[in-house]
């Protein structure tokens, strides 16, 4: 566990003030500087939505850590968030549509899955690991 | 998340007084929508232009607020930026609202 959090760019707790205290920081941050504004929404968005998951359906209101690095290409849109929660996204939610109707939840995932060229997700040695690629919605 | 609430004529509009409508404040957004609606006139106009961050937390609390509504109350939206109107289309509840362009638009319709 040391050695992967030793990894991770950041880490942060698992609760909402600290995703939006990251996503708040990543928007000003060198990582995304290189990016469209529409890019950049999007990035920030998806990795709301990966943190958000982990946080609520991951740890269950537990207290935990998510790390979340740039991926290999360091293109600003592809990004790896790791976490030890005991409970991973459940494979189905890769297939999750969006709700035909108007509803209070369930657009997480399809939101995610909208806005990526690859998403991933793997359990590793105890570890959740999401890897993502974003590609920007054009309005 | 506090919510600012002023009349123009028979408009109520409601004004979020933080920039992000995230995970963070969607349950306080919503208390506080539930308090305005139920202050509010018939037609009520959410002003989200200075709203520039919106996640589906945010947006499930907008959706959920449409059950505060009165018989005979509306809930409109307007002023969306442009990151927060991606997500309205990207999850089709842009179909589930009138939005407005801008509040001088909202004022100027009729509900």
């Amino acid at each position: 566990m040391r050695c992967v959090r030793r990894r991770e760019r950041h880490v942060i707790a698992a609760d909402p003030g600290a995703v939006r205290a990251l996503l708040t920081a990543l928007a000003e941050g060198p990582e995304l500087a290189g990016l469209s504004e529409e890019e950049r929404d999007c990035t920030l968005l998806v990795l709301a939505e990966v943190l958000n998951n982990v946080v609520e359906h991951g740890y269950g209101g537990d207290p935990g850590w998510i790390g979340v690095s740039p991926g290999l290409q360091r293109s600003g849109r592809d990004w790896r968030i790791v976490d030890r929660a005991l409970h991973p996204p459940p494979s189905a939610c890769l297939g999750a549509a969006m709700p035909e109707v108007a509803a209070e939840g369930g657009f997480g995932w399809p939101l995610i899955r909208a806005l990526t060229d690859r998403l991933e997700l793997r359990r590793r040695g105890g570890f959740n690991v999401v890897t993502v690629q974003v590609r920007p919605a054009r309005l | 998340m506090e919510l600012s609430v002023t009349s123009e004529g028979a408009v109520t509009i409601v004004r979020p007084a933080g920039a992000r409508l995230d995970a963070m404040a969607a349950v306080m957004f919503k208390d506080a929508m539930k308090s305005a609606l139920e202050a509010g006139q018939a037609r009520v106009v959410l002003d989200m232009s200075a709203v520039g961050f919106l996640d589906s937390s945010g947006l499930g609390a907008v959706v959920a607020v449409q059950r505060f509504l009165r018989q005979g109350q509306v809930l409109e939206l307007a002023g969306l930026t442009t990151a927060v109107e991606r997500v309205f289309r990207l999850t089709r509840m842009d179909r589930m609202f009138t939005i407005h362009a801008g509040l001088g638009d909202a004022l100027r319709a009729t509900a």
